[in-house]
């Protein structure tokens, strides 16, 4: 565990000494805060009328616009943390220290892993006062904003935990990113796919999808198919980790 | 110093601190190692040496646990790196061929992330940290970015960093490499002074290196062992051929001719004024022959002595092949 803890500091550390975690904590508060001042403006310019006929809310009419923003703002940022996690360490050659160091690989990647998820945590922290601005212009249910919050952690989660793995692969950042980006976005998109091809494969299909506007999570309810669904693709892709780091195409 | 005397040591029984045995590495259809066996004693330094990309790292590699063997065995301290590979790299410090350092931390930070993930008890972080900085000198770098340190320093760096958790056996990847020739002799310095009781395989092309420091050499050419003994032995044992250098007080005429003409002898090479450096088929007849002949022209032999092979020589005699690129990277 202490091992673990190590590795997790060296991380956080390896993040903020060079301006990575910067420049992705300004680019992620520039889309995501772009898409909240979008979203309310759209909320705001509501028409009281409407407030009066329809069953408004900031859960039903808000969240999910800013949902939109929050999706495309993990997807740009996301990987940039996740593309140097092994790829940095091949091309340093520092990968040989820690191979060659008493502990698995199982637990190399996961201090890796959850050094990275607290670099992601610690952004998406920084979006908690938006949801103190809707508490002033409107009366947010907290339990759903606490719910959405799960739901960015699990989206985030996956797509480093594909990261990492795109990361293990190569020891060019760039083609790790694009990695990820290939072994990523079909579930993103998979649930445009499904629409199209309907019926019950288009319900299995649907079922795979990852993405913040389709979790149930910004709408309060904690959804078991999806804490399942990202929690089997988290593990799996750090098990896949482990599984190429221990492999015999280390030269 | 002198470390011949650990050459004499059995490098059976409990003494034997390194083992490997028909150790083999091959990448798709090129054979990068094969069958690579030779011990190491405890206490011993052994220099691997042998021409770029004849397989001196991935047989560390794999020793080490980075790189799975396609074949064979390596023990340390009887622990198989294949069955009980953390049990093996507890018992280990590496040092890879580029320092494995992070370029952004601090020596210090740095040692101690190494202290963490080698599993040094936490209350002996502070004395092995101290003890690895002294006797790497980085008393003075101690405070610096690593990034920000000269190729010398960094290598020490790497140095500290293999030796920090007191291993039983060192494994030091071309220790040398890159560095200044003031470095080197550093570097040198200090893996002597820190070997101890540890035991040491130094792989490195540089043979006077593995000449000063090490007490066995094990060559290693093409992926495979052409040799292993102490320097001694190969310096003298080795070859059909050796060299005698005659110097002598006149020199009549026809001497250089006659000498020859022996039976036995290959060439004869003037050595500067009235001296000739033959070279022979071993054997002492021979010397006695040319000393009689010397004496007999009236020449007035002044010394005749048996040259010995410097390890270069040997090693080229076992190594006819150029340097080529090393390709295993």
């Amino acid at each position: 565990m202490r091992l673990i803890l190590a590795i997790i500091r060296r991380e956080i550390h390896g993040y903020f000494v060079s301006p990575i975690a910067y420049t992705v904590i300004a680019g992620f508060l520039l889309i995501s805060g772009y898409g909240f001042l979008k979203a309310i403006e759209t909320y705001t310019s509501i028409s009281p009328l409407q407030f009066a006929l329809e069953q408004i809310s900031i859960q039903r009419d808000l969240i999910p616009r800013l949902n939109n923003w929050a999706n495309l703002a993990t997807l740009l940022c996301v990987p940039a943390l996740s593309m140097r996690l092994f790829s940095e360490e091949r091309k340093g050659g520092t990968i040989e220290l820690l191979l060659t160091s008493p502990m698995t690989t199982g637990q190399l990647v996961l201090g890796k892993y959850l050094g990275a998820f607290v670099v992601y945590a610690m952004i998406v922290a920084m979006t908690v006062p938006y949801m103190v601005v809707l508490g002033r212009i409107g009366n947010p249910d907290w339990g759903a904003v606490v719910a959405t919050y799960i739901g960015y952690a699990l989206f985030g989660g996956v797509l480093l935990a594909v990261g990492l793995f795109a990361s293990a692969i190569t020891e060019n950042q760039i083609v790790a990113l694009v990695i990820t980006y290939a072994l990523f976005l079909p579930f993103f998109l998979i649930d445009e796919l499904a629409t199209f091809v309907g019926s019950e494969v288009g319900d299995v299909l649907a079922g795979l999808s990852v993405s913040l506007s389709k979790y149930q999570f910004t709408q309060g309810v904690i959804d078991t198919h999806d804490l399942v669904l990202n929690g089997s693709l988290i593990f799996l892709f750090l098990f896949l980790s482990a599984q190429v780091l221990d492999s015999s195409r280390w030269r | 110093m002198d470390y011949s005397r650990r050459a004499g040591q059995d490098p059976d029984g409990a003494m034997r601190m390194i083992e490997i045995s028909d150790l083999t590495k091959v990448y798709g259809n090129r054979v990068a190692v094969w069958k690579v066996s030779f011990r190491v004693a405890r206490g011993e330094i052994v220099g691997f040496i042998g021409p770029n990309g004849a397989g001196k790292t991935t047989t560390m590699r794999m020793l080490t646990g980075f790189v799975p063997p396609s074949a064979g065995t390596a023990t340390v301290a009887g622990f198989d790196v294949r069955e009980q590979p953390l049990e093996v790299k507890r018992r280990i410090g590496y040092l890879c061929e580029a320092p494995p350092v992070y370029r952004e931390m601090i020596v210090r930070d740095y040692l101690r992330f190494v202290a963490q993930i080698k599993k040094v008890p936490r209350e002996r972080h502070k004395a092995l940290i101290g003890r690895a900085i002294e006797l790497c000198g980085l008393e003075e770098v101690s405070h610096r970015m690593i990034g920000h340190l000269s190729k010398g320093y960094r290598q020490r760096v790497g140095l500290a960093q293999a030796i920090l958790h007191e291993p039983p056996a060192l494994i030091l990847d071309e220790p040398t490499s890159g560095l200044d020739p003031m470095q080197i002799i550093e570097v040198r310095h200090l893996i002597k002074r820190i070997s101890g009781d540890q035991t040491v395989i130094l792989s490195t092309h540089i043979l006077p290196e593995a000449t000063m420091i090490c007490s066995r050499v094990v060559v290693i050419n093409e992926g495979q062992v052409v040799a292993e003994d102490t320097i001694d032995n190969l310096t003298t044992g080795l070859g059909r051929i050796e060299t005698v250098l005659v110097r002598v007080a006149t020199e009549p005429e026809g001497l250089e001719r006659e000498l020859s003409a022996l039976a036995g002898v290959h060439d004869v090479e003037r050595d500067g004024q009235r001296a000739y450096r033959i070279r022979m088929e071993k054997g002492s007849e021979i010397r006695q022959t040319i000393a009689k002949t010397v004496v007999e022209s009236g020449a007035g032999l002044l010394e005749l002595s048996r040259e010995r092979a410097t390890l270069e020589e040997v090693f080229l005699q076992l190594v006819t092949r150029e340097d080529e690129p090393e390709a295993q990277r």
